[in-house]
């Protein structure tokens, strides 16, 4: 399963806070777990609902200063990527199946 | 006797009504997972109809209570492959896993049928074990699978990824596989009971009408949620227009 999204999203984390690429990404999977995301496919919605509701947090925790602006170029640069993905496919089913 | 069948008989009208729902769905999004519970629950309707009408009748012709066992074993099988098409599309495991459930179905009857066994109510049967397993897997599986799922659906709600209505119909479809695999136990101590007097135990049809009681409400709330259980479980998003995507 492609992890596109998730690569280039860890990649500008680590541009933005000057971490190594190994503690972008642990860092992202952490805030991915904690919005019951998975890496895996994820779709740009849920990467841009992760990195605005979840990420600040976690950059906090980790010492670095003013987070939103890492996430507001975060999303800048990688919210916006054209993605139909979604590591919650079984949500659509779901929400089809009632007719809804 | 007569309440286990009354509450056998809702089940698969219940199943059927559910059926043909999906089956219209299915027909209009084209999609596989539809298709599959509709096949299943069809399957499982009519199952439940052969079982019991005759038994309404007060007769249980073999003819029927085979054909009814042959469709519910056809109907449960199609119930691993839905969960694997929406929760595990291309893990190998679960692939295996659902041929696998396939195989004990498919061999468990036709080592019944050949030791003349067509009813399927003789536990002491190995060939028995077979079967049993194969109705039971499938709903160990819908229940593990879909309490997983609501526990990550719970988190995506919170940051409006989906709704609380998506993760509440994860809970339900959970209970439901708790509920079919209860169901099976029940009918396991049901068939003992049988096997030994040759007579139905009330008190085993009873617990198995409560449960297929409890398992059509499972269903009906999860295919047909009544507006005030819409409103009740929706009123819980923070904001329902951002989690309507689903």
């Amino acid at each position: 399963m492609s992890t596109e999204l998730f690569d280039q999203a860890a990649e500008e984390l680590a541009r933005q806070t000057d971490w190594t690429l190994l503690t972008a990404r642990g860092t992202l999977r952490i805030a991915m777990k904690a919005g019951g995301v998975e890496p895996n496919g994820v779709g740009s919605r849920e990467l841009r609902a992760v990195v605005e509701q979840l990420m600040p947090r976690e950059l906090e925790l980790r010492g670095i200063g003013e987070p939103e602006l890492v996430c507001a170029a975060l999303i800048e640069r990688v919210g916006d990527v054209v993605s139909d993905r979604s590591s919650s496919d079984s949500d659509e089913v779901f929400r089809r199946l009632a007719g809804d | 006797m007569e309440n286990a069948v009354l509450f056998e008989l809702l089940a698969g009208v219940v199943y059927l009504v559910a059926g043909v729902r999906l089956a219209v769905l299915a027909r209009r999004t084209r999609a596989i997972p539809e298709a599959l519970l509709t096949a299943a629950f069809l399957c499982l309707g009519l199952s439940y109809m052969f079982y019991n009408i005759p038994l309404m009748q007060g007769s249980e012709p073999v003819w029927s209570t085979f054909t009814g066992r042959l469709l519910a074993a056809l109907g449960i099988g199609f119930l691993p492959f839905f969960t694997l098409r929406v929760f595990r599309g291309k893990a190998a495991w679960a692939k295996l896993l659902a041929g696998a459930n396939v195989l004990l179905l498919v061999v468990g009857i036709s080592l019944a049928v050949l030791n003349g066994d067509f009813e399927g109510y003789t536990v002491s049967a190995p060939w028995f074990w077979l079967e049993w397993c194969g109705y039971m897997l499938p709903y160990v599986w819908i229940a593990s699978e879909a309490f997983l799922a609501y526990s990550s659906a719970r988190k995506r709600k919170r940051i409006g990824l989906t709704s609380a209505m998506v993760t509440n119909r994860y809970l339900l479809w959970g209970l439901y596989g708790v509920l079919g695999m209860a169901a099976n136990c029940v009918t396991l101590a049901m068939y003992r009971a049988y096997e030994a007097t040759q007579v139905w135990q009330a008190e085993w049809d009873v617990g198995f009408g409560g449960l297929e009681m409890l398992s059509i409400a499972m269903m009906w709330l999860v295919f047909f949620p009544p507006r005030f259980y819409r409103r009740w479980i929706g009123g819980q998003d923070a904001d329902p227009a951002a989690a309507g995507g689903g």
